[in-house]
């Protein structure tokens, strides 16, 4: 462990240039992370995606990106040529995505896309690479990787595609994974697998996570910090034991509007009363 | 089948082709109901729900309302009693006709009188402005154009609302807003409901009684009350209520 | 905020806060007219366009001369001041005539339009709707009209008609409505499964009200794009047919037959041919670019 952070994210900013004006999406954001699996929870529209997508580079064309600082491992991203970027996204920086079927490509197999992956981010044989996908296919428990490595796409469940997307992203061993909602478009048991199998990728390797999801309840049971952000700001960072304990109004009134089992049936659910002042 | 009940199917089988979406299913809901389907993608719930809209093909069995058996494509009599409420929000409206036009519609197909009455009484009563009226779908947020769904199903004041996961593309806060209206209106309208979700803290708010589907079967049925004890004899559905509680690494020793 | 100021009309419809379903439509028409105003190229067609449209209505208030009126002591004269565009071989006025040429064109274009594209639509979202045995026959009958080059079958209509200009037109539209059957199918078949056709199914309307008032709209811009970006193209049949005479017979100022009597003198007299030859091209052009600009518009994927 070095004294460095991971992440060092300061006063960012992203602003939408439209012909109607400009809009700001995400609005003086700040965080620092080390290796740990921090959590950013928030509503649709919060800029939870957008920040993530802020630090690999990957932000909308028509959108601009300001920051005081705006780092990774002490390079700063924005900074940082199209080039070097490439090489961070590839080997240092993973991104697991919602829907896997979106970012993998239909007309090559898995093993061949995940053996570019690997490739790129180190100059191995080809031989080399194949047993480094068959390695990795195991890793993500994958009972037959010779199979599925030879498979496209769309001849895997969405949960099988979920983990060969993170045997893609693994497999590049990078320090910082980035993962975008990545289980919500699974069921529930599936869900569950995939999340475990992630917990047991990073713990393993040493890896940062960022975990971004709707999903406050599912956040604090996996994360170890979360930050919670409303309308492009973050409005409170906690420790995820602490969920309950959450002290701002928009925390405590996500946690509190959540159907469960433990409120009597029938009864009306309380509502989130978004206040203005949360916005500034 | 239960003499007394608004709405019941009788050994259900929907097929597309080779796949058998719905396999023998059987259940039973009494007048101010709430029912729960629940299961994974593929269980063949939202399936189910087609296929007594008519919106999906019926292989075999039957599907009852009011006792009476109900034969090939649906009467307009049907639609006045039954309406749907759909998942996506984004995909159940029109994008080219303002709301005021997608809400006049049923009633001119139905010949309701007194049209614009009607449809800003509704409007106002799911918790919309009048001027949303003259709005596009695509003017408006998912939990408004859900709110704008659920005006067009009660246009027909219906007496059964089928609801396929009414809020499972809504935000959490969105979705408490909109199962509080589903609420208070099956209060004020006594209706029945057939409530399509994933989710068991969803159908655990809302629903007297469940049934757990998995591959178009039914698995087990069960009382609200069993649901919140935890009490489901078969493994699956002892399975997924122990998903449903979240991320608990050390319980998933045995599922992983 | 806004809505409590905006009390006029065209208030309301600039601020995107109409007060009925009929302002909603205007202020639907007002936000695509400026994304439409923001391609200069899609300005220059509608330009080009309305300025055809004018000369057409126009034309006898416009052109300095008698388009027939022969004066055979002035046969092919260059541009002048007197006459912009010089004679003909019958010392016809060039300007004259290729301002009336475009109320043939505008005739050509609208007849065609009216005739191919709603036979199109109605058929491809029956087609695409309904399905089964309808689908079949429909797909197959379009396949085979499809097979055919198309000038060459508008060739064999008119020689089998014919020649003459309202055969011509005729054959051009009974050879375009192929690609608007299969525009229109291809849009109901992503429509058809969609949830709100559903709903409206729920609600208990016909298969008849849900293709007329439900599918037929949504077909109607991509239609509307293809027909524009079409146009062009039936110019040049028009003026391909009447250039081989078979469509508009001379002395008819239709500016395919004024090409063809042209070419006789393209060496002492390039201006005979050369003028209804730019018009032929600009007008084209116009309907090309108003077409694009009509795509980025109505391209639904651009709507937030």
């Amino acid at each position: 462990m070095q004294d460095s952070p991971l992440v060092e994210i300061e006063d960012l900013r992203v602003t939408f240039k439209e012909r109607s004006g400009s809009f700001d999406a995400v609005r003086g954001v700040s965080f620092s992370m080390g290796r740990e699996k921090l959590g950013i929870v928030g509503e649709s529209g919060s800029g939870k995606s957008l920040t993530g997508k802020a630090l690999l580079g990957l932000v909308p064309g028509n959108a601009v990106v300001t920051a005081k600082k705006l780092a990774f491992d002490g390079h700063d991203i924005l900074a940082a040529t199209p080039r070097e970027m490439r090489k961070l996204r590839g080997r240092r920086i993973g991104l697991v995505m919602q829907d896997p079927k979106y970012c993998l490509n239909p007309v090559k197999t898995v093993g061949y896309q995940i053996a570019e992956s690997c490739k790129l981010a180190s100059r191995v044989s080809s031989a080399d690479a194949k047993v480094r996908v068959l390695e990795t296919l195991r890793a993500v428990q994958i009972n037959d990787p010779e199979r599925v490595a030879r498979a496209y796409p769309h001849e895997l469940s969405g949960g099988m595609a979920q983990r060969v997307m993170m045997a893609m992203m693994v497999i590049g061993e990078p320090d910082l994974l980035i993962a975008d909602e990545p289980t919500s478009a699974l069921d529930v048991t599936v869900q569950l697998e995939v999340l475990a199998l992630l917990d047991r990728l990073i713990a393993a390797r040493g890896m940062g996570l960022i975990f971004i999801s709707h999903d406050l309840r599912l956040v604090s049971q996996f994360c170890d910090r979360i930050v919670v952000m409303y309308a492009g700001r973050i409005v409170e960072t906690l420790p995820a034991k602490d969920l309950s304990q959450a002290t701002h109004a928009y925390t405590r009134g996500l946690l509190n509007c959540l159907p469960s089992l433990d409120r009597a049936a029938g009864t009306r659910l309380p509502t989130l009363q978004r206040e203005a002042g949360w916005r500034t | 089948m239960n003499k007394g009940s608004l709405l019941s199917l009788d050994r259900l089988v929907v097929t597309y082709g080779a796949v058998r979406a719905v396999r023998d299913l059987s259940f039973a809901i009494s007048p101010g109901e709430c029912f729960g389907l629940v299961g994974e993608s593929g269980s063949g719930k939202s399936t189910a729900l087609r296929a007594i809209a008519g919106l999906a093909p019926i292989a075999s069995g039957n599907v009852m309302l009011a006792g009476q058996t109900l034969m090939g494509p649906r009467d307009l009599h049907f639609h006045r009693r039954v309406q749907m409420v759909f998942q996506d929000p984004y995909g159940s409206l029109h994008p080219r006709q303002t709301i005021e036009r997608q809400l006049m519609e049923p009633l001119r197909i139905q010949r309701f009188p007194d049209r614009p009455d009607r449809v800003r009484g509704v409007i106002r009563r799911v918790g919309l402005p009048e001027s949303f009226l003259y709005r596009y779908p695509h003017q408006l947020s998912g939990g408004q154009r859900q709110r704008v769904a659920i005006a067009r199903a009660l246009l027909m004041e219906p007496d059964v609302l089928l609801l396929d996961e009414p809020t499972s593309a809504l935000d959490v806060s969105v979705q408490a807003e909109i199962l509080n209206l589903l609420m208070d209106l099956r209060e004020e309208r006594v209706l029945t409901y057939l409530l399509v979700s994933h989710d068991f803290g969803v159908i655990g708010t809302m629903c007297d009684r469940l049934l757990v589907m998995r591959h178009g079967l039914a698995v087990e049925e069960m009382s609200n009350a069993d649901l919140r004890a935890g009490r489901a004899t078969s493994a699956y559905a002892r399975q997924l209520l122990e998903a449903s509680r979240g991320y608990h690494p050390e319980a998933l020793a045995d599922v992983g | 905020m806004s809505e409590a100021t905006a009390t006029t009309l065209w208030g309301r419809i600039r601020s995107d806060v109409p007060a009925s379903s009929r302002e909603a439509r205007l202020t639907r028409l007002y936000f695509g007219w400026r994304r439409l105003a923001r391609s200069s190229a899609a300005l220059a067609g509608l330009a080009i366009i309305a300025l055809l449209l004018l000369l057409a209505i126009f034309a006898p208030f416009i052109a300095p001369f008698d388009p027939y009126a022969q004066e055979l002591s002035a046969q092919l004269r260059p541009p002048s001041t007197i006459n912009l565009f010089g004679t003909d071989e019958f010392g016809r006025d060039v300007f004259s005539r290729v301002i009336y040429g475009s109320r043939y064109t505008l005739y050509i274009v609208v007849l065609v339009a009216v005739i191919a594209a709603p036979i199109g639509l109605i058929i491809g979202a029956a087609s695409g709707f309904l399905g089964g045995w309808v689908d079949t026959v429909f797909m197959r009958l379009t396949d085979i009209a499809l097979a055919f080059p198309r000038l060459i079958l508008a060739l064999a209509f008119v020689t089998a008609f014919g020649p003459g200009l309202n055969n011509a037109i005729l054959a051009i539209a009974v050879t375009g409505w192929p690609p608007y059957v299969r525009i229109a199918r291809a849009e109901t078949l992503s429509i058809r499964k969609s949830d709100y056709i559903a709903a409206i199914q729920l609600m208990g309307a016909s298969r008849l009200r849900i293709i007329l008032f439900h599918i037929i709209p949504l077909c109607f811009p991509s239609l509307l794009v293809r027909a524009t970006l079409d146009m062009a193209g039936v110019i040049l049949i028009a003026a391909g047919l009447g250039f081989l005479g078979l469509g508009a017979q001379p002395p008819s100022a239709e500016w395919g037959v004024m090409l063809s009597n042209g070419k006789d003198y393209l060496l002492s007299g390039w201006w005979v041919a050369t003028f209804p030859g730019i018009a032929i091209f600009l007008v084209s052009m116009g309907f090309n670019l108003l077409g694009d600009g009509l795509r980025d518009v109505l391209d639904p994927r651009q709507e937030d």
